[in-house]
């Protein structure tokens, strides 16, 4: 019973903070605008394709609608999302030192694991949030704003995802894209417990993930024998969800990928975490 | 004995059949077609291309003379031009002035047909097509695209003559065949024969073409309804 209190509490502290509510602003904001830009200049794509392939076909319906739009908003998974994210992972362990509150912290009756294991669930259930967030306004707002229709996704030519199959994929990417985000918050967390104030591991989560998608794209051959084993490799995941077939054997590889990449973060960081002498 | 008799007899009765002109071929296309002022039906599409992929979709389509056109789905789906009514449009608006020639009287699916081939553009192409016209029906039971020396599109239609007024297709089919490499021939000079021949010489079978095809089911038509122009006006 415990740990949940120390969840509740850890919670209640991320929320105090204002920066917090910065990821749910960057969507409050950004998504809709999103919606007004594509009801307004939607019909630029529609009338696009209808330039390539009105000779020999007819159009019918709507291409644009609340789903072509949420496909577009999952592009800010790549920076923007895993920036916001490790605002906040960043500061759950360098935070509590850089503010001096460790000492009395860890002087209460309660186990280092245990306030470890409640920071790193904490972070994890704002991550959730985060990209619950995202989907709600996405495809809720969406939903009301533009209506559902099917999804004319780009693979290998034209494909359509009808209505009901868009909505699986949509719950498919957005699971895939919480493990990915809870990665980067892991990560942020492990950079936390190794230093003083929460500067510092928001620039180093944020030079790793940029970095290695850098190393990632980059076309040689020598980055294309290492590139397997960066986790930005698999960071593409949630758009495999909308391929047809679906890339199974990827998709559960990228999850173990990052199931073991955020083990070892937690691991190393609790091991830091553990040893570490509060002096101030 | 008597139905191989009967057999010989129409094989030699068609063969011996002199040629129709073109022009009289598509009058009895351009006649079954004329009883038509507008109509509605329903279609169910299936394509398997491998550069377009769609579910199975229904798409309610209204057209009436000379141009106006309307469908309604649920979500989106592209309808193929040419499979709604084939060639409608090129023999309709009597665009087909150039070269244009009978091949010969023959029997398609135990029907009597004409061959008639002439060049249209396709795909951006100069293109060679080949339709097998029904006598005395009007409709066309097959046709075939050419480009380049390869079948670029094969249409095969079933008809049905619908509420005693025209013979209208219930099942199309098109197979669509995308050469690796289209090449293009500017001989609008030569004539349709001459020209198969230099696209069969031309042909190249050094990459595999990518193919698909394309189904549609119609049902539930309704012509002449006296649909109001209206009608077609978008919401």
């Amino acid at each position: 019973m415990m740990i949940f209190t120390l969840i509740r509490n850890e919670l209640f502290k991320i929320f105090s903070y204002w920066r917090t509510y910065m990821s749910y602003f960057f969507i409050l904001l950004l998504v809709p605008l999103f919606f007004w830009g594509f009801s307004v200049g939607g019909s630029n794509i529609e009338r696009q394709l209808t330039n390539a392939m009105g000779n020999h076909f007819l159009m019918v319906g709507k291409l644009v609608n609340a789903f072509t739009v949420a496909y577009f908003v999952l592009n800010f998974l790549w920076i923007h999302i895993p920036f916001l994210i490790a605002l906040v992972g960043g500061d759950v362990l360098a935070g509590e030192e850089a503010a001096g509150t460790y000492r009395v912290y860890l002087t209460r009756p309660v186990s280092r694991w245990k306030i470890f294991l409640s920071k790193s669930i904490a972070t994890l259930l704002y991550t959730l949030s985060v990209i619950l967030f995202l989907g709600i306004m996405s495809i809720g707002v969406g939903a009301i704003w533009m209506g559902l229709g099917d999804l004319v996704v780009l693979q290998d030519g034209i494909l359509v995802l009808p209505a009901g199959t868009a909505a699986i994929r949509f719950a498919l990417a957005y699971g895939l894209s919480f493990l990915n985000m809870s990665l980067v918050a892991t990560l942020a967390i492990f950079f936390s417990a190794m230093v003083k104030n929460a500067v510092g591991p928001v620039i180093g989560t944020m030079a790793i993930v940029i970095i290695f998608f850098a190393i990632s794209s980059l076309p040689l051959d020598f980055f294309e024998t290492i590139r397997p084993f960066f986790f930005t490799t698999y960071f593409d995941s949630w758009t495999k969800a909308f391929y047809d077939p679906i890339p199974w054997d990827y998709l559960w590889l990228s999850t173990w990928t990052a199931l073991l990449h955020i083990a070892l973060f937690l691991g190393g960081a609790f091991l830091i975490f553990k040893r570490k002498d509060i002096l101030s | 004995m008597i139905r191989l008799l009967s057999l010989l007899l129409l094989v030699t009765m068609v063969s011996s059949q002199p040629l129709k002109s073109p022009d009289e071929i598509f009058k009895m296309v351009r006649d079954n077609l004329s009883h038509i002022q507008d109509y509605q039906v329903e279609m169910k599409i299936k394509v398997a291309m491998p550069g377009f992929r769609m579910p199975g979709k229904k798409v309610s389509y209204a057209f009436k003379t000379p141009d106006k056109v309307k469908l309604e789905t649920t979500g989106f789906a592209v309808v193929p031009r040419q499979g709604i009514l084939p060639f409608y449009n090129e023999i309709m608006n009597d665009s087909l002035q150039i070269k244009v020639e009978t091949l010969e009287y023959t029997i398609l699916e135990g029907e009597n047909v004409w061959l008639v081939a002439f060049q249209d553009s396709l795909y951006d192409q100069d293109a060679l097509i080949k339709l097998w016209v029904t006598d005395p029906q009007g409709t066309i039971l097959k046709g075939i695209a050419t480009i380049g020396g390869e079948d670029v599109l094969t249409l095969t239609s079933q008809y049905a003559h619908v509420e005693g007024v025209a013979w209208m297709p219930v099942e199309t089919e098109m197979e669509i065949v995308l050469p690796a490499r289209m090449k293009t021939m500017q001989h609008f000079n030569s004539t349709p024969k001459a020209k198969m021949e230099i696209m069969n010489s031309m042909r190249d079978t050094t990459e595999t073409p990518v193919t698909g095809s394309i189904q549609l089911e119609f049902s539930k038509y309704k012509l002449n309804r006296g649909l109001p122009d209206s009608f077609f006006q978008e919401d």
